[in-house]
């Protein structure tokens, strides 16, 4: 009787976390992907990163992850089942493929001449991605070209940063996929803060709004 | 990131302000009829709090009011650590999920006690109305209640519950305090494009979506019941059934409290 009531309950927990499971993997929330620019000599480098979500989905693209992975169960004590063959990450970063969609998504131009890029993946899961481009000249002004995964959805967009460049940040989408960055002269810091300060702004009035509404439904409910 | 919701992404980049804004409300409630988006969760908090329209209201209200503090509050957390390689907001996703999931279970906790004992309750009124107050065993002589053999006051009324802000934070959260992943783009993109202020309203607007699919939800769970109810009156089985239904829910709250913790936990340890 009470080995039934416990079977009946690890079913009920099993149907449910299944039901919970679907849901809870369908809205990830992290980080934009970011390419991070800086240049020295005649090297420009563009460290790239991405959200795990994005890497699945530049993984199924590229054909570098494939649809269905091979599990072995040990039947043994304290066996669990273990994925045969390389994780989903080893497969990202030894892959030709991925490293020859970024080299072809993310493009640096010197005087409309293609600066060749060595792609790094050893970081892809870490701190990124590393491409390095060798233009023919010492770098003062390039166009700096990216347009990762905007083939798949065109809701994907890059966000840019550069260290010691005429701008610090460039938001890379479908319908502005090249920029030119100086890296001869600095931007101004410190100008941007009107916008962060005025949201920070709308968030309290957003806050005291909900509050005022609230009471007044509950004073509403209790009369 | 659904490809509906990319739809949010896209009217901010081309379309007019009036119908970027449409475009928000429609995709807000769109993605709050997908799965997960704490829809059960508020249907059960209803009928174990036997919620009124304003609690429906209330929590539409909370929903709406949380998603657009939390989209500007992570975008800015964001916009403030980003220039940093270490900064990412991949923890405060993580970390936020498991809070969720705890505050969920707290208020299931809460509730489930309070339906208990008023189910318990109820159940010593009908089996034995004429009682001494020693039956009930919960103390109430030394609160010095007047007692006149069946004319009870106490435990919670009938009807209007008592309106708790934890719980209907708690539970609002459930769909609310984790944004959406397209909403927190959008902010970003409104704050790296300089038109923040279209972006912001469009984030708003979402969240007033998203409210609304959940106050539809509300009302639909709440003018169910009141029909069932009207329905199985005067049925014995049937009503002795509905007297459960309180019971039944908070027990769902807390079940959904579970499972959200054991999927944060998971996530938690993957990470």
């Amino acid at each position: 009787m009470r080995l039934n009531a416990v079977v009946v309950s690890g079913i009920a927990a099993a149907l449910a976390l299944a039901a919970a499971a679907a849901p809870a993997a369908a809205h990830p929330l992290g980080d934009p992907q970011t390419v991070r620019l800086s240049a020295e000599g005649r090297e420009v480098t563009a460290l790239w990163t991405a959200a795990a979500d994005d890497l699945l989905v530049l993984g199924s693209l590229t054909g570098a992850i494939k649809g269905q992975r091979e599990y072995v169960f040990d039947l043994g004590a304290g066996g669990d089942p273990e994925p045969l063959g390389d994780t989903d990450a080893d497969l990202l970063m030894a892959s030709a493929a991925v490293a020859d969609y970024l080299a072809a998504n993310i493009t640096v131009t010197q005087d409309g001449r293609d600066c060749p890029a060595e792609v790094d993946l050893s970081g892809l899961i870490g701190y990124g991605a590393e491409l390095v481009f060798t233009c023919d000249r010492a770098v003062s002004g390039v166009d700096v070209a990216v347009t990762v995964l905007t083939d798949v959805d065109p809701a994907y967009r890059t966000v840019a940063f550069a260290e010691a460049a005429d701008r610090e940040q460039y938001l890379y989408a479908v319908d502005t996929p090249s920029a030119a960055w100086r890296f001869d002269a600095r931007a101004e810091r410190g100008s941007n803060w009107a916008v962060p300060v005025s949201v920070g702004a709308v968030l309290m009035l957003v806050v005291v709004a909900g509050v005022l509404g609230l009471r007044r439904l509950r004073s509403a409910a209790r009369s | 990131m659904n490809g509906f919701d990319a739809r949010l992404l896209d009217a901010f980049d081309n379309a007019l302000w009036s119908v970027a804004i449409a475009v928000a409300l429609l995709v807000g409630a769109a993605h709050a009829l997908r799965p997960g988006h704490g829809k059960t969760l508020v249907a059960a908090y209803l009928v174990a709090e036997k919620g009124r329209w304003m609690h429906a209201a209330a929590l539409a209200v909370i929903v709406a009011g949380l998603h657009t503090v939390s989209v500007l509050a992570i975008g800015l957390i964001w916009w403030a650590v980003a220039g940093d390689r270490a900064g990412s907001i991949e923890p405060v996703a993580v970390w936020g999920r498991l809070a969720v999931a705890l505050m969920v279970l707290g208020v299931g906790a809460v509730v489930l006690r309070r339906q208990w004992r008023a189910f318990r309750h109820r159940r010593a009124h009908r089996l034995g109305h004429v009682h001494g107050p020693d039956v009930h065993g919960h103390g109430h002589d030394d609160h010095g209640h007047e007692h006149d053999g069946n004319g009870h006051h106490h435990g919670p009324a009938d009807g209007v519950a008592p309106w708790s802000w934890a719980g209907l934070f708690g539970i609002a959260s459930a769909g609310a305090l984790i944004p959406s992943p397209a909403a927190f783009l959008l902010l970003v993109s409104g704050l790296l494009t300089g038109r923040a202020a279209l972006a912001v309203v469009m984030v708003a607007c979402f969240g007033v979506g998203l409210a609304a699919t959940v106050l539809a939800v509300g009302l639909m769970v709440i003018a169910g019941r009141d029909w069932l109810g009207r329905r199985v009156k005067g049925h014995g089985p049937l009503a002795r059934f509905g007297s459960w239904a309180p019971l039944v829910g908070a027990a769902a709250i807390v079940c959904g409290g579970f499972v959200l913790s054991a999927t944060a936990l998971a996530a938690l340890v993957a990470s």
